[in-house]
């Protein structure tokens, strides 16, 4: 079997949507349609970590379900390691299930509460063919990979703090020896400390297994500090994309400013800078603006943003921005 | 080892009153089934001619009736039926309940839509006059009576199942499971059916004091157990018949089926208290 | 510039609050002592579990009932411990406003914005078309897009930055000298959490309000916070100006956090970590609360509870260890 060097593509989408149907009452006929994920193109190389950075409706975890094959693309579709996650053979999906692993953001509800540790690490090996002693061999040696110590594996969810918790979602993640993690929000109910100590030790795994990562997070330091490169989603849309510390340090896209702009400082001296606040709220899926969507709060707006949506414009050939007048 | 699920469910319920003695009530009832035969002194139908309708007294403690049968005997045997009701009527409410409400909520959609009709309509009639109407397609007997009794009850079960699972089927940890290739099907039983045992032992617990009332009741009614049948609700119906001449015959039975009811019931809410705050 | 004449507001004097557990007490605030004054925003920042909100529980007299609560709550010259249940209930609202986290618990979700904060502006004998009109005013004020229509809307129909900003329209619309807003962002949108801290900057600087600020989001304490109290295990373990306490961090836990905080590429190294996690105590221990965490404990830590040093005026931490170099 081959499989990609490193720096070939191992995600691939181009267009691909998902929308959702929701009938609004029993004796109407008319359907809402909201689209979560709205003809997005993204390519992901093996070996990097990209980050998906997007507020509350953007379609940043519905992307992630979809590539995990929980749900059903509705156009175009995705191609996980030259997969059809839509079209896989029963084979195929088994593949992609041993290949591709996740790790969610809440620590307790990520794992079964009536299973130790153990059985929650086990359980993917055992289904996956190994036998009862192999598979815990493995959940021993996955656990030494993550650091903790063996004892916990006998421990139930609710007898283990927030990060242990977590720890222990990851050690079940690579149980498979996974090419690819999908870490949705990994550390956002964590401490500092606790969080601190957790990107660590995803990027120290990342590193020994050259690991492919798509880190979805709300949370740009997060995405500044794992990500080599970054997305921007709003409403369903990607509206920036490219090197991440390119991004960060000239952001091209007036959603992506507005963004960094919101982004509390480090430093109380800091405080008095110029400010462009994003005005309003995020919109709603369910009201999508014609056009641009993000025009209703982009100060930067002109009548073509009113009417047509702006295509991924290459900005470099690795770097590209859905807007009409990027900045400079 | 006392902070696994189960120790730590031992020492809280030790704590708790009503669990206890509800408990304690329970374990009476469940040993007096079982060793009736070495409890009782007489067998239940050994009619003893010579002493009809002899009041309380040290030979027969709870007195005799019309045929001179020891009615302590009767009282003791009858546990075993109460038991029998119990055991046999909660399986068939949750085997039905849980995979109606499993598949309905799993799966939502038309099987959803189709089974929460039928649960919907199970539960607007009344529950009485359903199982009058099934016993008198199956006949009369104890269990056909029990599977009346299931019928009418299952959809309790059905209910509080489906909105259990539609509330689970959406956490992390199932979704990580679909992820890493667990079937469907084992989705269900390993993962959501176990996260719903202490709302189902909660539930039965509750449940339980209905079923056997009920069947008692189609007892009482002569749908239930027929003759000579120690069944308490069938007892208290014949007690009736003497109600003026010898009040015991009715008293008994009925004390009896008042304590396990009582202890079902203490032992219902001292489980809600203990294992799900939420329910109910 | 701030030394000059400031007026005390709230005086917590050796608070300390326990919750009963089985087997004693868990001390989940500890003698804790702070002054916020009159027109600041004074940010308790810590951990999960390291008693903050408690603070703000014990401070509006909103804890569960079953805690002891010893030491002193002085607002205004007033004995908060002491007010009797009505003269609280005055005291709140009107005195006093709450923030929460979760805007939806919060509100009534049968009345709609408008009603809501036009009876808490009623409850002042403001009549009730005149509360209508300063209801829809305060909606602007929080910058509620479409503040006439968005009165008339239930909660469930506003998305969560739209309720927390009608939560704290009602807040505002008494006017209370003393805000506690308890992770008030923490559930927010980044574009929104800079609007709401923005509406805090602003009663702070536009009618000398005090805020006391508690969150866990070290970016929202450098954004609004003029000084910080940093909490550990139910100890104030360091307090000072706000960018004091940035610069020159005096308590090594507070240092240690300052550095977990993701602020640049791993290209330019790892995170520093703290290992391990806030403990819990039950009966409050001897000795410092953060030695076995602390990489620079000694042998005294284990034993005698560190005295506060003071760095400069108003910056004091609480530690055995002599600062070393900066942050």
């Amino acid at each position: 079997m081959a499989t990609a060097a490193v720096g070939e593509p191992v995600i691939q989408m181009d267009g691909l949507s998902k929308h959702f149907r929701l009938s609004n009452n029993l004796f109407s006929s008319n359907k809402l349609i909201i689209r979560a994920v709205d003809s997005v193109s993204m390519t992901i190389n093996r070996g990097e970590i990209v980050g998906l950075v997007g507020e509350s409706g953007s379609g940043k975890t519905t992307l992630a379900r979809v590539i995990l094959g929980l749900t059903p693309p509705s156009e175009s579709t995705v191609y996980v390691d030259g997969i059809d996650v839509a079209k896989a053979s029963a084979n195929d999906r088994k593949r992609l299930h041993r290949e591709v692993a996740v790790v969610f953001q809440d620590p307790s509800g990520n794992l079964n509460p009536r299973q130790t540790a153990l059985g929650s690490i086990m359980r993917p090996l055992r289904l996956h063919g190994a036998s009862r002693a192999k598979a815990k061999e493995r959940a021993r040696e996955v656990m030494e990979s993550i650091r903790m110590d063996d004892r916990y594996l006998h421990s139930f969810p609710h007898q283990l703090s927030g990060g242990q918790c977590q720890r222990i979602a990851i050690a079940r993640a690579l149980a498979l020896n996974p090419k690819i993690m999908i870490l949705d929000e990994p550390t956002s109910a964590l401490d500092i400390s606790v969080q601190a100590q957790i990107l660590n030790l995803l990027l120290d795994i990342q590193e020994a297994l050259s690991l492919t990562y798509l880190v979805i997070t709300h949370d740009l330091n997060v995405i500044r500090y794992v990500s080599d490169r970054m997305a921007v989603m709003y409403l369903g849309r990607l509206m920036e994309f490219g090197p991440t510390d390119e991004i960060l340090r000239n952001p091209r896209h007036p959603y992506t400013q507005g963004l960094l702009a919101a982004l509390p400082v480090m430093n109380p001296k800091e405080r008095a800078r110029e400010k462009p606040l994003m005005t309003g709220d995020p919109g709603s899926l369910i009201e999508l603006p014609e056009g641009c969507r993000y025009h209703p709060r982009c100060p930067r707006a002109r009548d073509q943003c009113r009417r047509e949506t702006p295509p991924d414009a290459a900005i470099s050939p690795d770097h590209i921005a859905a807007c009409f007048y990027p900045a400079d | 080892m006392s902070d696994t699920p189960a120790g730590l469910f031992l020492s809280r319920s030790l704590k708790n009153v009503n669990f206890m003695i509800g408990f304690i009530i329970l374990l009476s009832i469940v040993l007096t089934a079982v060793f009736a035969p070495s409890i009782a002194p007489f067998n239940y139908d050994e009619p003893h001619k010579a002493d009809r309708f002899t009041a309380p007294n040290s030979t027969y403690w709870f007195g005799t009736d019309d045929f001179g049968r020891d009615q302590f005997s009767r009282v003791v045997y009858g546990a075993r039926i109460t038991l029998q009701v119990a055991i046999v009527g909660t399986l068939i409410q949750v085997l039905l309940g849980v995979t109606v409400g499993l598949l309905c909520g799993f799966y939502g959609g038309a099987i959803d839509r189709i089974l929460m009709y039928l649960t919907d309509v199970t539960w607007c009639v009344p529950g009485t006059v359903l199982a009058l109407a099934v016993v008198t397609v199956l006949g009369k007997s104890l269990m056909n009576s029990i599977i009346a009794i299931s019928l009418v009850n299952w959809a309790g079960y059905a209910r509080v199942v489906r909105a259990k699972t539609m509330s689970l089927k959406n956490m992390p940890f199932i979704e990580t499971a679909v992820a890493f290739g667990e079937r469907r099907p084992i989705i269900m039983l390993r993962y959501i059916l176990p996260n719903m045992v202490p709302a189902l032992i909660v539930l039965i617990s509750m449940n339980l004091p209905g079923t056997i009332l009920s069947t008692a009741t189609l007892s009482f009614l002569g749908l239930g157990s027929q003759p000579p049948s120690p069944d308490w609700g069938l007892a208290i119906s014949q007690g009736m018949t003497y109600v003026t001449r010898c009040v015991w015959l009715g008293v008994f039975p009925g004390l009896a089926l008042v304590y396990t009811v009582v202890g079902v019931n203490l032992l219902g809410e001292g489980l809600r208290d203990l294992l799900d705050p939420n329910i109910g | 510039m701030e030394s000059t004449a400031r007026e005390e507001l709230l005086r917590l004097d050796k608070l300390s609050v326990d919750y009963p557990v089985r087997g004693g007490w868990l001390s989940a605030v500890s003698e804790l002592s702070l002054t916020l004054f009159k027109g600041e925003i004074y940010a308790l920042v810590g951990e999960s579990g390291c008693g903050k909100s408690t603070v703000a529980y014990a401070v509006t007299r909103l804890l569960p009932g079953s805690e002891r609560v010893d030491g002193g709550i002085y607002f205004e010259g007033d004995d908060l411990t002491k007010l009797s249940a009505s003269k609280m209930e005055k005291v709140r609202g009107r005195r006093i406003g709450m923030i929460f986290q979760n805007p939806l618990d919060s509100l009534n979700p049968v009345y709609t914005a408008g009603r809501q904060i036009s009876e808490a502006i009623a409850l002042d004998g403001v009549s009730r078309l005149d509360a209508r009109d300063r209801a829809v005013r305060l909606l602007r004020d929080v910058r509620m897009p479409d503040a006439e229509k968005r009165s008339r809307s239930f909660p469930h129909e506003l998305s969560g930055g739209m309720r927390q900003r009608v939560m704290i329209a009602m807040m505002l619309s008494r006017e209370p000298d003393l805000l506690i807003a308890d992770e008030p962002t923490t559930a927010l949108d980044v574009s929104i959490e800079a609007q709401i801290l923005s509406i805090l900057l602003d009663q702070k600087e536009s009618r000398g309000a005090s805020v006391l600020l508690i969150t866990h989001n070290f970016g929202v304490v450098a954004e609004t916070a003029d000084r910080i109290g940093v909490m550990y295990a139910g100890e104030l373990v360091e307090e000072g100006g706000a960018e004091d306490v940035f610069d020159r961090p005096a308590h090594p836990y507070t240092r240690l956090l300052m550095r977990a905080l993701p602020r640049s590429s791993k290209k330019a190294g790892r995170l520093e970590t703290i290992e391990g996690a806030v403990p819990r105590f039950t009966d409050r221990p001897r000795g410092c609360r953060f030695r076995n965490r602390c990489p620079g404990a000694m042998d005294v830590c284990a034993v005698l509870a560190p005295e506060y040093k003071t760095v400069n005026d108003g910056h004091r931490y609480r530690c055995h260890l002599e600062r070393t170099g900066e942050a």
